[in-house]
């Protein structure tokens, strides 16, 4: 099992090198000159020269790469040139707002998703079964965003009883919640129900029902262990796709987190922020995704079991 | 061969035709199609036509959709949006699926140290959102119709390498491939004329589902203003520009929503009929 964790550390960590270089890359190639946009229009050439070899501008490829790497290994993210503040701190105090709202919805989307793909597979065609997959359809083929938008119009503008914009209060995420969550309630229902119809019809549910079980301790005990390992591979990818919905909905309810603070610095061209911003979400989204690895490796006795085998083959070799 | 071809095509052909959902989303689709090619005999009026004294027209007969803040008739752009969101949906899907198609069966196909690399590519491609991804990539080109497309089409290559690579490694082993390599065969030979005609299927269902998320995704960097830029009728671009006026001129955020809902339902409901057809094993 060890093994296993170690294995999975250790391929993550040359896919967080090449998110590095990624994303160096695509703003090493932006048009613009980063000291001409620091000091304006009215600076003259040399004045500009000076800045970039300051800043180490003319260095070849590499070694501004390195220096990259060094400086976010010491949590330096470089400078923001408009507000000449470190870029790190900025990130810092919006990060906890995106990160709210990626954790609530993919928490929410557990909540209704699981129990709507349970009731859906042992009820299957009936009329509840049918609606929750007309919602998983819809769910499945709007963009966040027109959602959120639809919302709005709705339960502020009609209706008037939620907030439109901002994130003061507990209120202020039903909206954005709802509209983030919409595309991964829709994969985990559908993903819950099949792998629910596939286990429902296994000879180890017929045992326990001919044994007299009751059909409530048969769907929650025996079914939906084996059901929900699937399930949980995906909740990963899909807290990655609720980061991406929070960026995009933090723009339609003008709440100020990491999302609205990159897409507004792509505008000023402000690239030492739109770097530190993708980087930080694309660490925070593998570090999850780790996390839920190492998870399903506990729960799934599969993967368990392949380690402890090729441990006693291996013991077993050496014992020849 | 090329009898036994049309034999299958016509066995999916007739399973397709028994779903009626996935011949209603083929039926829309191809309707949609229609309306993008004829869209200057379709649409009412021109879709840059500003005419401020008619601006923020409530839906009638005339404007059926209303207009906008510049008197400009919504009907009409979102009649001339779908030509923008179709080309954007299927020449980038189109070029992200060779892509990562190729990759995906080259490191299935190979193995070893050349799937661990590939795969650690798509590792790092996944890691960050679609959004995200697409963000950035947009923030280094500039905004724009083309570098919109090609923004979408690096976020979908590693869906294609990931189910290429699977259904590569379920073929790879089969005995057909061990013949084609007993007389004699080139890799290159054997990936393109045994190994792609047999995972086509998965592929094309992921291609068809593919689309309508492309077309979803592009509409949201049009809606960061990373996009496709106005005055070009763009479903995300318009929704974008509507979204000041969702209190008093709620249609304007209404109708372009519902133009990629209908197109991306459509998009949906035929690729789920065609994952029944090509494979009827999965359907539960």
């Amino acid at each position: 099992m060890l093994n296993y964790i170690f294995k999975r550390i250790l391929v993550a960590i040359p896919v967080l090198l090449g998110v590095t270089l990624l994303v160096f890359t695509m703003l090493y190639f932006t048009e613009g000159d980063p000291a001409r946009l620091i000091l304006g229009d009215t600076a003259t050439e040399e004045e500009v020269e000076a800045l970039r070899d300051e800043l180490g501008l003319n260095d070849s490829f590499i070694k501004q790469y390195v220096n990259y790497l060094g400086g976010i290994a010491k949590g330096d993210f470089g400078t923001d040139y408009i507000t000449g503040r470190p870029v790190r701190d900025e990130i810092m105090e919006r990060l906890g707002t995106t990160l709210k709202l990626a954790v609530a919805s993919i928490i929410f989307s557990i909540v209704v998703a699981i129990p709507a793909g349970i009731i859906s597979a042992i009820r299957q065609y009936s009329v509840i079964d049918i609606v929750t997959m007309v919602i998983v359809l819809l769910g499945n083929s709007m963009p966040n965003f027109w959602l959120a938008l639809m919302l709005i119009l709705f339960f502020s503008v009609f209706l008037g009883v939620l907030p439109a914009s901002g994130l003061y209060g507990i209120e202020y995420y039903i909206m954005p919640v709802i509209g983030i969550s919409a595309g991964a309630i829709a994969t985990i229902t559908r993903m819950t129900r099949s792998s629910m119809l596939e286990v429902i019809r296994q000879d180890y549910i017929r045992t326990a029902r001919a044994k007299g079980q009751s059909e409530f301790i048969i769907i929650l005990k025996h079914a939906l262990k084996n059901a929900l390992i699937p399930v949980i591979t995906v909740i990963g990818i899909q807290f990655t796709v609720a980061v991406g919905g929070a960026v995009v909905n933090e723009q339609v309810f003008a709440i100020p987190g990491l999302g609205k603070f990159l897409v507004d610095a792509i505008k000023s061209r402000n690239y030492q922020v739109v770097q530190g911003g993708v980087l930080v979400i694309a660490i925070i989204c593998s570090i999850v995704n780790l996390a839920i690895d190492l998870l399903y490796a506990f729960i799934d006795p599969r993967i368990k079991n392949q380690y402890q085998r090729s441990k006693k083959i291996k013991m077993a070799k050496e014992v020849r | 061969m090329a009898k036994k071809k049309k034999g299958q095509l016509r066995d999916i052909w007739r399973r397709l035709k028994k779903n009626r959902l996935s011949m209603f989303g083929l039926i829309v689709i191809i309707v949609i199609i229609l309306v993008a090619i004829f869209a200057d005999f379709i649409a009412p009026y021109p879709y840059d036509l500003q005419n401020y004294s008619v601006a923020k027209q409530f839906p009638s007969k005339a404007y059926p959709f209303g207009t906008d803040n510049y008197g400009r008739d919504i009907l009409s752009r979102v009649i001339y949006g779908t030509r923008v969101s179709l080309q954007i949906g299927f020449i980038s899907l189109t070029v992200g699926a060779l892509i990562g198609t190729i990759f995906g069966t080259i490191s299935g196909y190979f193995g070893g140290r050349t799937d661990t690399v590939i795969m650690r590519f798509t590792d790092i491609l996944m890691s960050i959102p679609k959004v995200v991804l697409a963000i950035a990539v947009a923030s280094t080109l500039g905004p724009g119709l083309v570098n919109a497309m090609i923004a979408v089409a690096i976020s979908s290559i590693p869906n294609f390498a990931r189910v290429a690579r699977a259904s590569t490694l379920t073929v790879r082993d089969q005995e057909f491939i061990e013949a084609a390599k007993a007389i004699g065969a080139g890799n290159f030979r054997i990936i393109f004329r045994h190994i792609l005609p047999n995972i086509l299927a998965p592929i094309i269902v992921q291609a068809t589902l593919g689309v309508g998320i492309s077309i979803i995704l592009a509409a949201s960097l049009s809606f960061l203003g990373l996009g496709v830029e106005p005055p070009t009728p763009e479903w995300g671009a318009m929704l974008s520009a509507a979204r000041t006026f969702i209190r008093d001129e709620w249609y304007m955020v209404l109708f372009p929503g519902m133009a990629i809902l209908l197109t991306v339902l459509a998009l949906n409901l035929l690729g789920d009929g065609l994952r029944d057809a090509l494979d009827p094993k999965l359907k539960n």
